[in-house]
């Protein structure tokens, strides 16, 4: 399993190189953050605002955070991509080979789930390293509020690739990536509105009544619930990565010589 | 004296595409055999052979390997065998030795040093990515890594064809030294006739999804005969003995499936040794009559 894993990553290789871009430049802005934040721009701008009472504090530290995670979140975007080894081993007609290896189908599963994770989580820890220090150097935001959005995020990627996976076992051949991508985007987006269903009723209802002074609280509602509420959406990762794990074995089973 | 061990043993297998059906197949290889597998395109090689390595699902009938049922175990049985597939399936970015990385950690017999030794035997660079290799050097890299890691058989669909002669020949020694251990046993699918009369000890030919013979490749070369004769004597040929028939301007020409009695029978008739390609193409023919 290891050794499939290990091609896996060796069929990311050219993400990686994108992958170690996005590092360094995530690096790079952070160190700008930090000196902006604590000498610069973006702390006069900060006190200004706040002492013009154009925005509140909250909305300021709020934004910060905001554009703080915009980029944090672009190690995830930069592995997410797990179609890239799907089609690699398409390309090359591996899963005849894979088929013929001493590894049964749910290993060869797995391995796939992993080799994501991997990768995943190497971005994790990156984000969590600058979290460390910019909860240091910069009072944005507490080291835990950082971690509770990093271990958010990472859970929404973690149901992205689950989901992609499951939808690409379902239909191998060439050329059905996007389809995967797509429906894994709607998934989540269904998945969200179903869960939030009532809340967004409400939103709406606000829009649509005529004294409409809709502030954007409901963005920091969902900052907040990502700091706070982190577990949350590890328990929903987990067990969509689950189901979407005994999917693929299933399908994988069945259909044969799909990975 | 020791029992012949088979270790291939299919019994009533059947796989049903809608359009092709390999159709309630049986057969057996001996252990420390080199079984051809022949039959032309489409026959039912390839299904087979995914069927017995377990990559496709069966519909119905049983397969087992070394003894044992693919269906409780086929994983641990693939340690044992060795697979080399009419196309490369390693991408193409890959070098010999990422091959040796991943497959070390794949295989728990995988031998590093057998198969640097043989990426020097087989002069492949181990440092080249195998997307610019020649389909010889890619059969060969495919060779050396079904030979690392200490298999006992090896199962391989056509791997000669679309290579040079020397290049078959170089293979066809390769296979000659791999049955040198008596454990050793090849099970190969060809429609390359000539490599497997020059190796094979058993033959499996299988024509539209259907065994049409299997045996001792000698006894079927010595019981198959080509008898040469007038057109109007093709009609005295007994119709039991007759495989297939091609006319031509010079006389007509019989495959005969009892040369002996062929020869007994027809003493004023020449019957001459069929070669397997020949047997091949007859059966092929009588079938779509």
């Amino acid at each position: 399993m290891k050794g499939l894993m290990i091609k896996d990553i060796m069929c990311l290789k050219k993400q990686l190189m994108v992958f170690c871009y996005v590092i360094i430049g995530v690096l790079i802005v952070s160190v700008m953050f930090v000196l902006s934040a604590r000498f610069g721009n973006l702390s006069v701008a900060a006190r200004q605002m706040a002492a013009e009472n154009n925005m509140s504090v909250l909305d300021v530290n709020n934004l910060a955070t905001l554009a703080l995670l915009t980029f944090m979140f672009l190690p995830f975007a930069a592995v997410g991509d797990v179609l890239f080894v799907f089609e690699e081993d398409n390309k090359a007609g591996f899963a005849k080979v894979a088929g013929a290896l001493p590894l049964s189908v749910p290993k060869r599963v797995l391995s796939r789930y992993l080799s994501v994770f991997a990768l995943l989580a190497i971005g994790a820890l990156l984000d969590i390293v600058i979290a460390f220090a910019l909860s240091f150097l910069t009072d944005i935001l507490s080291f835990a509020g950082f971690v509770g959005i990093i271990l958010s995020a990472l859970s929404m990627m973690i149901i992205y690739c689950s989901l992609t996976i499951v939808f690409r076992v379902a239909m191998p051949g060439a050329g059905k990536g996007q389809y995967a991508q797509i429906l894994s985007l709607l998934t989540m987006a269904a998945g969200f509105i179903l869960i939030r269903f009532e809340k967004i009723k409400e939103l709406i209802a606000q829009v649509k009544s005529e004294n409409n002074n809709m502030g954007p609280e409901r963005l920091w509602d969902l900052l907040t619930a990502m700091k706070e509420k982190a577990w949350i959406f590890a328990l929903i990762a987990i067990t969509v990565m689950l189901v979407s794990y005994a999917v693929s074995v299933t399908i994988a089973q069945r259909k044969r010589g799909v990975i | 004296m020791d029992e012949i061990r088979n270790v291939i043993e299919i019994n009533n297998l059947t796989k049903d595409y809608g359009d092709f059906k390999l159709d309630n197949i049986s057969f057996s290889v001996p252990e420390g055999s080199v079984c051809g597998f022949i039959g032309q395109n489409g026959a039912g090689k390839t299904t087979t052979i995914n069927l017995l390595l377990d990559i496709i699902r069966r519909d119905s009938g049983e397969i087992k390997l070394f003894g044992e049922s693919v269906d409780s175990n086929s994983a641990a049985l693939r340690e044992n065998i060795g697979v080399v597939f009419d196309e490369m399936g390693f991408h193409e970015f890959m070098t010999a030795k990422d091959l040796n990385i991943m497959m070390k950690n794949i295989y728990r017999n995988w031998d590093e040093k057998k198969f640097f030794e043989y990426l020097k035997k087989f002069s492949l660079p181990s440092k080249k990515k195998c997307g610019s290799f020649s389909r010889g050097m890619r059969m060969k890299l495919q060779i050396a890594v079904a030979l690392s890691h200490n298999a006992k058989m090896l199962v391989m669909d056509e791997p000669t064809s679309g290579l040079d002669p020397i290049v078959r020949n170089e293979m066809i020694n390769i296979f000659r030294e791999f049955v040198l251990e008596e454990d050793h046993t090849i099970f190969l699918s060809s429609h390359i006739t000539g490599d497997l009369e020059k190796i094979a000890d058993e033959v499996v030919f299988i024509d539209g999804g259907k065994i049409v013979l299997t045996g001792n490749k000698d006894e079927i070369l010595e019981s198959h005969g080509i008898l040469k004769c007038k057109k109007d004597e093709v009609e005295k040929v007994s119709s039991s003995l007759v495989v297939g028939c091609e006319m031509s301007s010079f006389g007509a020409e019989i495959l005969v499936n009892d040369k002996a009695s062929a020869e007994k029978l027809y003493p004023d008739m020449v019957v001459e040794p069929a070669a397997l390609e020949q047997i091949m193409i007859y059966y092929v023919n009588a079938g779509k009559r």
